[in-house]
C-alpha cells in the first residue's frame, strides 16, 4: 500500500506534465521528449498548483524563449532564453514562475536509459547524476547544436516502422549524455570512489522518503534507519539541498496530500487517515505550518476555479 | 574525391560531395582491404568497383557494405557519393551490440550490394554528415565516445533499411568459389575450437590442397593464414570489448595456455596482445582502477 502510494504520486507527476506539454517523440518509456512549442495556452495549468512534483528520472530542460524561475532540490534557479539545468533522478522540482511566452523542451531520460550511456561510454556511475546543478546559459553554437540534436532525435524517433530503432534511441542518448556534460563541465573522469558518504547517505535518505512518506514524519526515524543522528542527517541534506531533513520531509508529504486532494479529489479527512495523521485537526495544522494556508484554503484557491 | 578525414586511423570517412562529379579517383585504386569495413553509397551517378574479382556496378542510390579482407579495386567513378570506414573489431563491436543478423556480418571476404530508396539515402546521409562533424571537432572531451555515438545512429539506420530492401544477389557457380565460401561458413562455426586446416578439409571432405587453392584464388593467401587473421579478428573484437582479461579470452579461443596464445597472437600480428591493449590504454587503466 504505501509503495503504491508513492509510485502513484510519481505516476501523476508524469500524467500532469504530459498534460501541460506535448509529447513530442518517444522511444518506448526508455527516453521521452517534450515541449510546449505549440500549446502554451496550458502552460499556466502546470504552475498554479505550486505543488512540489517528484521527478523520478533524470530530465534536462531547456528554454527556448521566455523566462522561467524554478526550484530543484530546493536551490532556486532563474532561467532565461538559451539556460540549460538538469533535473536529477528523484528530485523535487517546483515551476515558481513561468512568463506566459515561455517555450520549454526537455527530455527525460528513463533509468534504464542512463545506465545504458555509462556503460556504452565506459564511465563509472558517480555523482554526476545526482548532484543538482545550477543553470548554465549555452552559448548560440551549443545552443544551436541543441535544437538541431533535438529536432533530429524527434523526427528519426518518428520512423517507428524502423527494426533497429533501440540502438538509435540509445547512441543519441549517448550523444546528449556527452553533451550535458561538456555544457556542465562535468568531469567524468573522476576516479577513486564514485560517491562520497554523505552523499550515499542523502540519497538513501530520498530513498526512504519515498517508502515511508506516508507513515512517518519523524526526522529521528529517518535517522535510526540510516543509523545516524537526527543532527548529522539535517546537516547532510543542508549541505546537498539547501533544506534541512525536516523541511524535506514536510515538503514532501505536502507535496502527497496535494497531489491526493488535486488529482484523486479525495475530502480531507481521507488525505489525513491516508497519510497517517492522527486527527483532521493535526493534518490541517501541519499542512497551514508548511504551506502558509489551510488545506481547504489551498483548495479553494487553487483547483475550485477548474 | 576530399581527403579522407580520420579518426586514430580507426574510423575514416570522405565524400565528393562538394565537388560534384568528378571522374578522377585518387588514393583508393587496387587496395587490399585487411583490417576495415567499408560503407559506401552512391547519390547520383554510377561506379564500378571489381571486390575480389568479381564486378560490381554501383548505380544511384545504391549502397554496398564490404567486409574485411577483401580485395577492392575502383574502376570507374562517375557519381556523388559518401563513404565510412570503420576498424573490423570496432565494427564488430558495434554490430553484436546492434544484434544485426549474423547473415550480413559474420561473413567476411565478401560484401553486400543493396539498393535503396532515395528517402533512405538522404537519411544515410544526414548520418553520414553529422559523423563527419563530430570527426571534425578539435578533440574535445569523450570524442570517441561521441563518434562511436554517431556512427550507432548511422549503423542502427543501414540495418533497419538494409532488413526492408532486398540483397542485389552475385551467383557464383564456380567451383573453386564454392569451395571458399563452404570454407569460410564452417570457419565462422568453429574459428573458437580449431585453427587447424586438416580440421576444415575433414569437415568439408575436401583435400586441404584444394582449400588452399581456393583461399589463394579468391583471398590470395593460403588457408591457414586466413584462418588466422579470422581467428585474430574475433580475439581483437573480445579484446576490445574489453570486458575479460587475457587469460579469459586464451581458454575462450580453447589456447592450452596463456603464453601459447600471446605468441600466437604476436606471430600473427607482430605485437602482443599487451601492445594491442596499450593502443586502447585509456579504457584499460580505467578499468583497473574499477577493480
Amino acid at each position: 500500500m504505501k509503495k503504491n502510494l508513492t509510485n502513484r504520486y510519481i505516476d501523476d507527476t508524469i500524467t500532469r506534465i504530459e498534460s501541460t506539454f506535448h509529447r513530442v517523440a518517444s522511444y518506448k518509456d526508455y527516453v521521452v521528449l517534450y515541449d510546449n512549442m505549440y500549446n502554451n495556452m496550458r502552460l499556466s495549468a502546470l504552475y498554479k498548483g505550486e505543488s512540489t512534483y517528484l521527478m523520478h528520472d533524470f530530465t534536462c530542460l531547456w528554454i527556448i524563449q521566455g523566462q522561467a524561475m524554478l526550484t530543484i532540490n530546493g536551490k532556486e534557479q532563474l532561467l532565461d532564453r538559451k539556460s540549460i539545468t538538469i533535473i536529477p533522478p528523484q528530485a523535487a522540482f517546483k515551476m515558481q514562475q513561468v512568463s506566459p511566452e515561455t517555450r520549454f523542451a526537455f527530455i527525460r531520460f528513463s533509468e534504464e536509459a542512463i545506465l545504458q550511456s555509462y556503460k556504452d561510454l565506459g564511465l563509472y556511475m558517480n555523482r554526476h547524476l545526482h548532484t543538482t546543478y545550477d543553470c548554465t546559459i549555452l552559448t548560440t553554437e551549443a545552443f544551436r547544436e541543441l535544437m538541431d540534436m533535438y529536432n533530429d532525435f524527434c523526427q528519426g524517433l518518428g520512423h517507428r516502422e524502423l527494426q533497429y530503432l533501440n540502438i538509435y534511441a540509445r547512441s543519441y542518448c549517448n550523444l546528449i549524455m556527452i553533451f550535458l556534460f561538456n555544457a556542465f563541465d562535468i568531469d567524468t573522469n573522476i576516479k577513486g570512489k564514485a560517491v562520497s558518504r554523505q552523499e550515499n547517505i542523502y540519497r538513501q535518505f530520498i530513498d526512504l522518503l519515498n517508502l515511508y512518506a506516508d507513515r512517518e514524519r519523524e526526522v529521528q526515524f529517518y535517522a535510526d534507519q540510516l543509523g545516524i543522528s537526527p543532527k548529522y542527517l539535517s546537516t547532510i541534506t543542508q549541505t546537498y539541498s539547501g533544506k534541512n531533513a525536516s523541511e524535506w520531509i514536510a515538503e514532501y508529504v505536502v507535496g502527497l496530500a496535494i497531489n491526493l486532494m488535486r488529482e484523486k479529489k479525495c475530502k480531507i479527512h481521507e488525505i489525513s487517515t491516508i497519510l497517517n495523521f492522527p486527527t483532521q485537526s493535526f493534518f490541517g495544522r501541519f499542512f497551514k505550518r508548511t504551506t502558509g494556508m489551510s488545506p481547504k484554503k489551498y483548495t479553494m484557491i487553487h483547483f475550485d476555479n477548474d | 574525391m576530399d581527403n579522407p578525414l580520420n579518426f586514430q586511423e580507426n574510423y575514416y570517412c570522405f565524400d565528393n560531395l562538394q565537388m560534384g562529379f568528378d571522374p578522377k579517383i585518387n588514393g583508393c585504386q587496387q587496395q587490399g582491404n585487411e583490417d576495415y569495413h567499408i560503407v559506401i553509397a552512391v547519390q547520383q551517378g554510377n561506379m564500378g568497383l571489381i571486390i575480389n574479382g568479381q564486378e560490381v556496378r554501383l548505380k544511384s542510390n545504391d549502397f554496398l557494405l564490404i567486409m574485411p579482407f577483401t580485395k577492392v579495386e575502383v574502376l570507374t567513378s562517375r557519381c556523388t557519393t559518401f563513404c565510412c570506414v570503420i576498424r573490423n573489431y570496432i565494427a564488430l563491436d558495434m554490430y553484436n551490440k546492434i544484434g544485426c543478423p549474423d547473415n550480413i556480418v559474420e561473413n567476411c571476404y565478401t560484401f553486400h550490394h543493396y539498393h535503396f530508396h532515395p528517402q533512405q539515402i538522404e537519411m544515410m546521409l544526414q548520418d553520414y554528415l553529422r559523423i563527419k562533424d563530430i570527426m571534425q571537432r578539435q578533440a574535445p572531451s569523450l570524442h570517441e565516445e561521441m563518434l562511436k555515438a554517431g556512427t550507432g545512429i548511422f549503423m542502427s539506420h543501414m540495418f533497419s533499411f538494409l532488413a526492408v530492401n532486398s540483397r542485389i544477389e552475385y551467383k557464383s557457380p564456380l567451383f573453386h568459389r564454392q569451395v571458399f565460401d563452404k570454407f569460410l561458413r564452417a570457419l565462422s562455426q568453429h574459428y573458437k575450437e580449431e585453427r587447424k586446416v586438416d580440421f576444415y578439409a575433414k569437415l568439408l571432405d575436401l583435400p586441404s590442397k584444394q582449400i588452399t587453392t581456393a583461399t589463394h584464388k579468391y583471398a590470395g593467401k593460403t588457408a591457414s593464414r586466413v584462418i588466422n587473421e579470422y581467428v585474430i579478428f574475433k580475439i581483437k573484437a573480445v579484446l576490445y570489448n574489453n570486458q575479460l582479461s587475457v587469460k579469459t579470452v586464451s581458454e575462450m579461443f580453447n589456447f592450452p595456455n596463456q603464453s601459447f596464445f600471446g605468441r600466437y597472437f604476436k606471430r600473427v600480428t607482430g605485437y602482443s596482445p599487451a601492445k594491442f591493449l596499450n593502443m586502447h590504454s585509456k579504457k584499460l587503466s580505467k578499468q583497473k582502477s574499477e577493480e
